[in-house]
């Protein structure tokens, strides 16, 4: 069985610094993926190179046995990759329904369009309460819940989550985790990046630790929860260094 | 008073069509985050685009309005293609003399092909006026305020109820979220120029009748397209039509109240343009950059 998402020896990064030095990592039809790394690992990069918002230097990223490097970043969504971005990234100034309709933009969502307004809006009713509201005047949580909800209006086969539980209230984090497992239950596959690892686990079946620009460690869950490997990643020996680069990411 | 009532007339009146020039500009810059300093000559190529269909033809320039506006956007589109998708993700500064330097070069060879002479276009409804009371009101202007309206209605509605339009608004407020929902960037870049050219197209087939053609006229323009844009804070088309309105009032104003203000009207937009930088850069109404 071919994976959904296969990426092999991934090298990429930003002008002068490479981030990612050789990254492998597979995610499987239906199944729902961990990734897990310090600040500052290259979880975000990885995202960014997997929807074409920044070029590979090197490996390979191929989606459903297709190699992903010939489509330009915005037909990647034709093919059935959707990101809900690290720090939500929703259109401040339209509305929430203008949002969810912007994730269907693409030809073959559009034709859909109206049933999976209807599945999202049941699986995040405030989004219906909230339709005519501006995006950038709702809360952290709600305008996460919008950012999931415009990329599932992209009717994936991959939805690519990075940080859903950024800056959220601990019963906001259960909350919109509970709709992950929703998501991962219709049978869409999902690669999650989380800093918060007990989130991740609470919905994911592997996972891999990203240090140092390479996959420090993989396995399932329980693998890596047993092996402290994700601790150790978390609270690396370089731990000032990466804390100096997060620091010059927020200052970017 | 029936001076200052004369004067608000005037204002809204050319304010009506100044909304419309600098709509073109602000929209253009709210999308691809460039000021478009040949702005001023796709509006002197409108002028002549009626003048020549008037001259020639006799075609009225209303009439003539909308081929010349796509004629000026498929030619905006060439502008783009050869020259200003090579600096997209260049600094502001090699930006703005690039699309200077394709002003200078249209604006000369306007005046070879076309020499200086000032030329003007005449309509059954440029030299007539009707009277409320005491109010003289010129048909021509009128005329410019309702197309005015008109094309402005329409491309808002354009902006917020199509596909595409709502597309070139993501652009708009946040590049990267567009290009994951499948928007092809450089496609709205282009649509949003090709659409700057037209308004500006537009702004001049209308300017035909109300001023004279010369091909110097865009840079006046210009300037008060660009302090309308400052006024109303970059980019925010809410703040474009306030900064629009009352730019008008502020040259109808001196126009009427200065002595010799006529001449003076002129410079008001180089000042006003001044004073909002040096006291309100984020302009007026604008705080962020937005398209409505
Ligand atoms: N646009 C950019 N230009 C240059 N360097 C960047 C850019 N974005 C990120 N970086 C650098 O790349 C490295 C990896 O960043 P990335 O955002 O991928 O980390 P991350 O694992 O997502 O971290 P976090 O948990 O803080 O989100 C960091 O050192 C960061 O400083
Ligand atoms: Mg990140």
């Amino acid at each position: 069985m071919t994976a959904l998402l296969e990426i092999a020896g991934l090298r990429a990064g930003y002008q002068e610094s490479i981030v990612l030095e050789d990254i492998s990592l597979q995610v499987q039809i239906g199944e729902v993926v961990a990734l897990l790394g310090a600040n500052g690992a290259g979880k975000t990069t990885t995202m960014r190179v997997i929807t074409g918002l920044i070029a590979a230097l090197g490996g390979t990223i191929a989606f459903d046995g297709e190699d992903l490097s010939r489509l330009r970043a915005e037909r990647r969504v034709d093919v059935g990759i959707a990101l809900c971005p690290e720090g939500r990234q929703v259109f401040p100034n339209m509305s929430v329904m203008e949002n969810l309709l912007l994730g269907s933009f693409c030809r073959h969502a559009r034709a859909r369009r109206a049933a999976t307004l209807e599945l999202v809006q049941e699986l995040f009713p405030r989004l219906t309460e909230r339709s005519a509201q501006k995006a950038g005047l709702m809360s952290g949580g709600e305008q996460q819940m919008l950012a999931i909800g415009r990329a599932l209006m992209a009717c994936p086969r991959l939805l690519l989550l990075d940080e859903p539980s950024l800056g959220l209230s601990p019963r906001m984090v259960q909350l919109v985790f509970g709709a992950v497992a929703k998501i991962a239950e219709a049978g869409i596959s999902i690669l999650v990046v989380e800093q918060n690892a007990q989130a991740a686990f609470s919905v994911a079946r592997r996972g891999y630790v990203l240090a140092g620009g390479r996959v420090a460690a993989a396995g399932t869950i329980a693998e890596l929860a047993r092996s402290g490997q994700v601790e150790q990643a978390f609270i690396g020996t370089d731990f000032f260094k990466r804390e100096g680069a997060a620091c010059s990411k927020s200052g970017a | 008073m029936s001076m200052l009532l004369q004067c608000l007339v005037d204002s809204i009146l050319l304010g009506g069509l100044y909304s419309l020039m600098a709509v073109g500009l602000s929209l253009g810059f709210g999308v691809t985050r460039i000021i478009n300093f040949a702005y001023g000559e796709f509006i002197m190529l409108g002028a002549y685009g009626a003048f020549f269909c008037s001259s020639l033809a006799g075609i009225d320039p209303l009439i003539a309005l909308p081929a010349v506006a796509i004629g000026v956007a498929l030619f905006a589109a060439i502008v783009f293609e050869f020259s200003l998708r090579r600096v997209l993700r260049a600094p502001a500064i090699n930006q703005i003399l690039l699309l200077f330097g394709v002003g200078l070069v249209i604006q000369n060879l306007a005046a070879i092909l076309w020499t200086g002479d000032a030329r003007s276009v005449e309509t059954p409804y440029s030299l007539t006026a009707r009277e409320f009371g005491d109010i003289n009101v010129p048909d021509g202007r009128i005329v410019t305020f309702l197309v005015a309206t008109v094309l402005i209605a329409a491309l808002l509605w354009w902006l917020h109820r199509t596909e595409l339009g709502r597309a070139i608004r993501a652009v708009a407020q946040n590049r990267d979220a567009a290009v994951l929902m499948g928007i092809n960037v450089m496609r709205m870049y282009l649509l949003s120029f090709m659409l700057n050219a037209a308004l500006g197209a537009a702004t001049g087939a209308m300017a035909s009748f109300l001023l004279t053609v010369t091909p110097f006229m865009g840079f006046p323009m210009l300037i008060k397209s660009f302090a309308i844009v400052v006024l109303g804070g970059l980019g925010s088309i809410p703040g474009t039509l306030a900064g629009a309105f009352l730019l008008a009032f502020a040259e109808t104003a001196v126009a009427y109240y200065v002595p010799d203000g006529i001449g003076w009207a002129e410079g008001v937009a180089f000042a006003v343009l001044l004073g909002v930088l040096i006291f309100r850069p984020r302009g007026i109404l604008g705080q962020a950059v937005e398209v409505a």
